[in-house]
C-alpha cells in the first residue's frame, strides 16, 4: 500500500530525513519509534503533504501512485489520514459542519456522489455512538475548549467517519493519561480492517501495549536504524534509545 | 512661503518669543542651527498650537495654555534640586527652570558615559546633533516638536558608549518654575551605544506652586543589542503645563523599556513614539496615570513596526478622581513586510468620582498579515464585590479601596523590566493614594 | 474661499432661472438629465407628486448640501466625486403597467436573485416573507401588504407614505438623521427617490420578517434610498435588507439613509446583507456606498439590533449607530465586513449612551484579503447621566494574504463612573495550521479558507434570520474566492 523509497527531506536547508525506506502492506500496523528530534513528526507531515518541507530525493508511492506532488487535500482524497500530535482548533466551525465538508470533499475527489446533509448527520451519529463519544461534541467547534484527551478522541472520530486507507498517528499518546490512552487505542483497534493500514508514531512503548504492531522501526538521525517485531519495542523500553543517540554514524 | 506663514502668526506668543530671542539662543552663530530653527518656526507657524480639530488632539484642548502668557525663561536660577536616590549609587543631572545646573550635577562620570548640557553641545557646534534633531521621526512631527526645535535652549546630551554596562542609575531631576510664569523648551538626546546597558530615572518636581509651561522633546537612540531602561516620574505642581515628546529609535536585538508615572500638572501630555527599525528589536512602553481636581492627563503612544520580527508591549493603568480627565491614545502600526510582529496593548482605567472622565482611542493599523496584535481598553469603577469581600473581612472601606487601587496600579509597575526600581514607584503610588484619603 | 462660494451660487441661480420654464414642466420625462441643481430636486419632487412641505425640506437640504464639506476622516482613498456627472432620477420602463404578481416581474431580475441563492418565489413561499422589491428607484412589487394592514402595520414605499401618512413622515423623517448630519445624508435628503416606510402600531408583533431587496440597475444612476422605520410602544419588528448589483464599468454613487425609532419596550432588528458590485481587481467600476444608518431607542426598555454582512462595493462608508436615550434601553451591532481585491471598507458603529442602565454590545469581524483595506471605526460614548451603562466591544480582524490592511480605530469616551466599558481587539492572519488541518481532512484550500472564515464570523452570522444566514455563509465563501494560492 505504502512504499517510501530513499526519502530525503530538508526544512529551511536543514536535512531532517536522510534516506527513509519503508514498505507497508494492507492490514498491517507499523510502529515508528525514536528519540526526540529523530524526524518522526517530519515523516508524518511529509506523508500528509505539509508545506515547508522539501523532498530533495526519493519518492512516496501510495497504492503504486507517486503522491509527492499531490496537495494535502488530494492525498486525503487518496486515503491518507494524519492524526495530529496537536489537533488544531477552528473556532466557530462545528464538528458536524467540518466533517460533512471533509467527507463530501473526499467523495467528490474520488468521483463519488456527495451525501446529503440529513443522511450524513445520521451516519455521523452512528459513528459517534459506536465510539462511545457524546453527541454533544458534534455541536462544539472543532477542538475548541477540548481537553487533550478529547482532541485525540475527536481525531479518532474523524478517522472513523472518513475511513482512510492509511492512518498515520503522530504521537497520539502524548499528553494522555492511561484511561484516555485506552479509549484512543480501542478506537483504533476497532477500525482495523484487512484493507487498511496504520503507522503509529510514538516515543514510548506504552501505546503499543494496546495497539499491537506487526513491525517496529527505530528512527534516529533521519534514518531507520533498526526494524523488528513487536519485541523490539519492549527492548527499547528497557534499554532506551542510548544505542541510537550516540553519534550520527551507523548505530548498533 | 514659510516666511509669509511666520509673519501671519506674529501675534502668537511663541512666534514672538522666537523673533525676540533668536539671536541669543544657543548656537545662534552657527548656520545649520539657525537654519533649523527658522525652518521649524515656519513649520510651527503654519498651524500654531494644535486645536481639537486636529485628530491627534481631539481630546486634549490647549486653549487654556493659549490663554496664559508665559515669558521665555532667560536667566539661570540656583534653587536647590531635590534628588530621590542615594548619591553613592547614582549619577546626577540637575535642571532648574529648564537650565542645566552643573553645580548640582555629578562631576565625575565613569568611563563610557558622557554628559553634556544641550546648550553647551550646541554652542560647541556639535554637528552630530544635527542627525538626532532631524531624524526620520521628526518628518511631519507635531507643531510642538517644531516649536521646541525653534526655541530649544537647554537639556542634556547623554551618550553611553558601546559595550558600557552602567551599574549606577542616572537620576535626572527637572525642577520647575520658581516664581514668575515662565516657559522653556528643553531638548534632550539619549544615545545608548551598541550592547550598552543603562537605567535612567527622570523626575519632574516642583518646590513652588507657580504656573509654567515646559515643552520638552527627547530623542532616544538605542543601538544594536543595547538595553535602555528609561523611567520617568512627572509630579509637577497642579498649575503646570507639561508637554513632552519622546522619539525613540530601536536597533537590532535592542530593547527600549519605558515607564512613566504621571501624577502632576494642570495639563500633561506625554507623547511617546517608537520606531522599531531592525529585526528582533522590542519595546516596553508602560505607565500609570493618576489625576484629581481639574487635572488633565494625556498619554499618547505611537509604535511603528517597520521590519519583521519586532515586538511591543504596552500596559497603561489610569486612576481618575475629582473632575479630572484622562486621555489615552495608543497607535500600533505594522508596516508592510513587517511580518511576525507581536504587538499587545492595554489601557485600563478606574473612575473614582462621578465627575471624572476618560477618553481612549487605541488604534491598530496593520499592513502585514503574519502578525499577532491586540489591544484592550476598559473603564469603570471599582469592583463592588471585591470591595464588599474585603469589608466583610474587617477592612474599612477606605483601606479596601486604597488596597484595590494600589493593586490595580501595581500591575503596570510590575511591567518595568528593571525590577530594582519598582519599589520606588510603588512608594510613589502609595504616597499619592495617601494624599487622596 | 467665500468669494468662490458666492460665484458658484450666482452661477447656480442663473441656471435656475434658465431652467425655470425649461424641463421642469416636462414631468412626463422618465429620467432627469445628468447633473444636480435645484431644478433636479424640484423635478424629483414633482415626479412623485409630493406635497409642498416635502419639496421645501428637500430644497433646504440641497441648499445646505452645497455648503458642506466632504467627510475626509475615513481611511478611504478615492478620487473626488463629480456630482454633476451622475443621474439622480430614473424610473423603470414598465412603470405604467406595474406587475401584479411576481410572475410579471422581469425574469432577468429574478435570475439575479437566483444567483444569490434566494429565488424570490421560493423565499416568499418557504419563509412567508413579505417582499417589497425596489427596482431602480421605484417600487415595482409589494406583497402581503393587505395581510399586514389588518394588524395596522404600515409597510409601503416612502413615496406612498408621503402621500398616505404625511403626519407620520413629517413627525419622524429627519428626527434621527437630520438633513444636515453629513454631506452624504444631506444629498440623500435632497434627492432621495424611494425606499421603505414601516410603522408598527402599539402592542403589535410583526408576524413576518419584512424585507426589501435593493439592486442598482440603470447605468450611472446614483441610488438614494430612504428608509424610515417606527416601532411604537411594545411592538416588535425584524427587517431584512439585501442587495446585489450586476456588473458595471463606472463608479456608481449610493447614499442611503436609514432611520429607526423605537418607543417604550419596542424592539427593532435590522439585518443587512450587502453584496454590490465591488469593481474589478483594480477597483474600477465598483459601487461607492455611503450609508447613514441610525436608530434611536427613544423609549425605556427599547432595543435596536443591527446585523450586517458587508461583502460588496468598491467603497463602504457605513456606521449603523444607536442613540440609547430611553432608560434600560439596549443596542447591538453585529458586523462582518469582508474586503478583497481593491475594495476599501471603513465601517463600524456608534453607541451613544444617554439613558440610565443602557446596554450596548459590539461584535465586529473584519476580513481583509487581496490588496484591500478594511477599517473598523467605532465610537462608544457614555454621557454623564448614563448611570450604570455598559458596553462590551469585541473587534477581530483576520488577514488573508500579505498585501491587505486591517485597521481598528475605536473611540471610547466615558463620562460616568458607574459605567463599565470594555473593548478588546485582535488582529491575526488565517492560520497555516488550520488550513493544513482542513486540507489533511480532504477539504481543498479555497473551501478551507471559506470554512475557517465562516467559523471566525459565526458569532455574527448566527444573529441573522435563518434564510439570510445561509445566503451570508455562501457570500462569505464567494467573497474570498481567488484570495489564496
Amino acid at each position: 500500500m505504502l512504499e517510501i523509497k530513499n526519502l530525503h527531506v530538508e526544512i529551511d536547508g536543514k536535512k531532517i530525513l536522510n534516506g527513509i525506506n519503508l514498505t507497508i502492506k494492507e492490514g498491517e500496523v507499523h510502529a515508528i519509534m525514536g528519540p526526540n528530534g529523530s524526524g518522526k513528526s517530519t515523516l508524518a507531515n511529509v506523508l500528509a503533504g505539509k508545506d515547508d518541507y522539501e523532498i530533495t530525493e526519493g519518492e512516496i508511492l501510495f497504492n503504486g501512485k507517486d503522491i509527492t506532488e499531490l496537495e494535502p487535500e488530494e492525498r486525503a482524497g487518496e486515503g491518507v489520514f494524519l492524526a495530529f500530535q496537536y489537533p488544531v482548533e477552528i473556532p466557530g466551525v462545528t464538528n458536524t459542519t467540518f466533517l460533512k465538508e471533509a467527507f463530501n470533499a473526499q467523495r467528490k475527489y474520488r468521483g463519488e456522489e456527495e451525501m446529503d446533509g440529513l443522511k450524513f448527520v445520521k451516519h455521523l451519529r452512528q459513528k459517534t455512538r459506536d465510539l462511545g463519544i457524546s453527541e454533544e461534541m458534534l455541536k462544539r467547534s472543532v477542538n475548541v475548549g477540548f481537553s487533550g484527551g478529547e482532541k485525540k478522541r475527536n481525531d479518532i472520530l474523524q478517522m472513523s467517519v472518513l475511513e482512510p486507507k492509511l492512518a498515520v498517528l503522530d504521537e497520539t499518546d502524548s499528553g494522555l493519561d492511561i484511561d484516555a490512552l485506552r479509549t484512543v487505542a480501542d478506537g483504533v483497534n476497532g477500525l482495523r480492517k484487512p484493507d487498511n493500514a496504520f503507522v503509529v508514531i510514538t516515543h514510548y512503548q506504552r501505546l503499543l501495549d494496546y495497539i499491537v504492531p506487526d513491525q517496529v522501526h527505530v528512527l534516529a538521525f533521519g534514518k531507520i536504524r533498526k526494524s523488528g517485531g513487536k519485541e523490539l519495542a519492549l527492548e527499547l523500553e528497557e534499554k532506551g534509545y542510548a544505542d541510537f543517540t550516540g553519534a550520527e554514524g551507523e548505530a548498533a | 512661503m514659510s516666511e509669509a506663514n511666520v509673519i501671519s502668526l506674529t501675534d502668537d506668543p511663541f512666534v514672538s518669543h522666537y523673533s525676540a530671542a533668536k539671536d541669543s539662543l544657543p548656537g545662534a552663530d552657527l548656520g545649520w542651527v539657525s537654519d533649523l530653527r527658522a525652518k521649524n518656526i515656519a513649520l510651527y507657524g503654519q498651524s500654531g498650537l494644535p486645536t481639537p480639530r486636529v485628530e491627534d488632539w481631539k481630546f486634549t484642548n490647549l486653549n487654556l495654555l493659549n490663554k496664559q502668557n508665559f515669558a521665555l525663561s532667560s536667566a539661570a536660577n540656583t534653587a536647590e534640586v531635590p534628588f530621590a536616590l542615594e548619591a553613592d549609587k547614582t549619577l546626577r543631572i540637575a535642571f532648574v527652570e529648564g537650565r542645566f545646573s552643573a553645580e548640582q550635577s555629578s562631576k565625575n562620570w565613569p568611563a563610557g558615559v558622557s554628559l553634556e548640557s544641550f546648550a553647551a553641545a550646541l554652542e560647541k557646534g556639535d554637528e552630530s546633533l544635527n542627525e538626532e534633531l532631524t531624524r526620520e521621526h521628526h518628518k511631519g512631527d507635531t507643531p510642538l516638536v517644531a516649536l521646541n526645535t525653534a526655541l530649544m535652549t537647554d537639556g542634556f546630551v547623554l551618550t553611553i558608549a558601546a559595550g558600557t554596562e552602567l551599574e549606577e542609575t542616572i537620576e535626572i531631576v527637572h525642577l520647575g518654575s520658581q516664581s514668575a510664569e515662565l516657559s522653556w523648551h528643553s531638548r534632550n538626546v539619549i544615545r545608548a551605544g551598541e550592547k550598552s546597558r543603562a537605567t535612567i530615572l527622570e523626575r519632574i518636581v516642583d518646590s513652588s506652586e507657580s504656573a509654567y509651561f515646559a515643552n520638552t522633546a527627547t530623542t532616544v537612540v538605542v543601538g544594536d543589542e543595547a538595553r535602555l531602561h528609561h523611567y520617568r516620574v512627572q509630579a509637577a505642581n497642579s498649575a503646570a503645563f507639561l508637554i513632552s515628546h519622546t522619539r525613540a529609535s530601536v536597533g537590532k536585538s535592542a530593547c527600549y523599556d519605558s515607564f512613566i508615572l504621571n501624577t502632576g500638572a494642570r495639563l500633561a501630555r506625554n507623547d511617546i513614539a517608537v520606531r522599531l527599525e531592525a529585526e528582533q528589536s522590542s519595546c516596553h512602553i508602560n505607565g500609570a496615570y493618576m489625576a484629581d481636581g481639574d487635572q488633565h492627563s494625556d498619554i499618547t503612544t505611537h509604535i511603528d513596526h517597520l521590519v519583521p520580527n519586532t515586538t511591543c508591549d504596552e500596559v497603561f493603568k489610569g486612576v481618575l478622581a475629582g473632575k479630572s480627565r484622562g486621555v489615552f491614545q495608543g497607535k500600533i502600526v505594522v508596516h508592510q513586510d513587517a511580518q511576525k510582529t507581536v504587538g499587545n496593548q492595554s489601557n485600563r482605567v478606574l473612575l473614582l468620582s462621578e465627575t471624572a472622565e476618560v477618553d481612549a482611542k487605541p488604534e491598530l493599523e496593520i499592513f502585514a498579515d503574519d502578525v499577532i496584535c491586540s489591544h484592550g481598553c476598559t473603564s469603570g469603577q471599582m469592583d463592588d464585590t471585591q470591595l464588599f469581600y474585603m469589608q466583610a473581612r474587617g477592612l474599612s472601606k477606605e483601606t479596601a479601596q486604597r488596597l484595590l487601587v494600589q493593586a490595580f496600579l501595581s500591575e503596570a509597575v510590575e511591567e518595568m523590566q528593571n525590577e530594582e526600581l519598582q519599589d520606588f514607584f510603588f512608594a510613589l503610588i502609595e504616597e499619592w493614594l495617601a494624599q487622596q484619603a | 474661499m467665500a468669494a468662490t462660494q458666492e460665484t458658484v451660487e450666482q452661477v447656480q441661480s442663473l441656471e435656475q432661472d434658465k431652467y425655470k420654464y425649461g424641463f421642469v414642466t416636462e414631468i412626463e420625462a422618465e429620467s432627469a438629465p445628468k447633473g444636480l441643481n435645484e431644478d433636479i430636486v424640484r423635478f424629483i419632487s414633482a415626479k412623485k407628486n409630493e406635497p409642498e412641505w416635502m419639496l421645501e425640506w428637500r430644497l433646504k437640504a440641497f441648499r445646505h448640501w452645497q455648503t458642506m464639506e466632504e467627510p475626509e476622516w475615513s481611511k478611504l482613498n478615492f478620487k473626488p466625486i463629480d456630482y454633476q456627472d451622475a443621474y439622480y432620477y430614473s424610473a423603470p420602463k414598465s412603470m405604467e403597467d406595474r406587475p401584479q404578481s411576481l410572475d410579471e416581474v422581469d425574469p432577468e431580475l429574478l435570475r439575479t436573485y437566483e444567483k444569490l441563492g434566494i429565488p424570490l418565489e421560493e423565499q416568499k413561499v418557504l419563509a412567508g416573507v413579505a417582499v417589497d422589491v425596489v427596482f431602480d428607484s421605484v417600487s415595482v412589487a409589494t406583497t402581503f401588504k393587505e395581510e399586514l394592514k389588518e394588524q395596522g402595520i404600515i409597510f409601503c414605499s416612502i413615496s406612498e407614505a408621503i402621500q398616505e401618512h404625511p403626519e407620520l413622515v413629517k413627525k419622524y423623517m429627519g428626527s434621527v438623521v437630520p438633513y444636515g448630519d453629513n454631506k452624504h445624508a444631506c444629498l440623500n435628503s435632497a434627492v432621495f427617490t424611494d425606499g421603505s416606510f414601516v410603522y408598527i402600531p402599539k402592542g403589535v408583533r410583526c408576524p413576518v420578517e419584512l424585507s426589501t431587496y435593493f439592486r442598482i440597475n440603470a447605468e450611472n444612476t446614483g441610488q438614494f434610498e430612504r428608509t424610515l422605520l417606527i416601532a411604537d410602544e411594545d411592538s416588535y419588528v425584524s427587517y431584512l435588507e439585501g442587495c446585489t448589483a450586476p456588473q458595471r464599468d463606472e463608479h456608481q454613487l449610493h447614499a442611503a439613509v436609514v432611520e429607526l425609532v423605537a418607543m417604550d419596550n419596542a424592539e427593532i432588528k435590522y439585518s443587512t446583507v450587502q453584496n454590490w458590485y465591488p469593481g474589478d481587481q483594480d477597483g474600477n467600476g465598483g459601487i461607492y456606498n455611503f450609508v447613514t444608518k441610525r436608530g434611536i431607542c427613544r423609549g425605556d426598555h427599547s432595543k435596536i439590533s443591527w446585523t450586517q454582512v458587508e461583502t460588496g462595493s468598491a467603497l463602504t462608508w457605513k456606521y449603523p449607530s444607536t442613540i440609547l436615550k430611553g432608560d434600560h434601553s439596549s443596542a447591538e451591532f453585529y458586523s462582518v465586513a469582508i474586503t478583497n481585491g481593491a475594495q476599501q471598507a471603513d465601517t463600524g458603529t456608534k453607541m451613544i449612551h444617554l439613558g440610565k442602565n443602557t446596554r450596548s454590545r459590539i461584535i465586529s469581524k473584519g476580513i481583509s484579503a487581496g490588496k484591500s483595506q478594511n477599517t473598523y471605526r467605532g465610537l462608544v460614548r457614555i454621557g454623564a447621566k448614563a448611570e450604570g451603562a455598559r458596553n462590551f466591544t469585541q473587534c477581530d480582524s483576520l488577514l488573508v494574504g500579505d498585501r491587505c490592511g486591517a485597521h481598528t480605530v475605536p473611540y471610547i469616551e466615558n463620562k460616568n463612573r458607574s459605567a463599565r466599558v470594555e473593548h478588546e481587539a485582535t488582529t491575526s492572519k488565517i492560520s497555516d495550521d488550520q488550513l493544513f488541518y482542513c486540507r489533511q481532512r480532504g477539504i481543498p484550500e479555497e473551501e478551507a479558507v471559506g470554512l475557517v472564515v465562516n467559523g471566525f464570523c459565526r458569532e455574527v452570522l448566527q444573529e441573522l434570520p435563518m434564510e439570510f444566514a445561509v445566503e451570508a455563509q455562501k457570500l462569505v465563501a464567494i467573497s474570498l474566492e481567488g484570495s489564496v494560492g
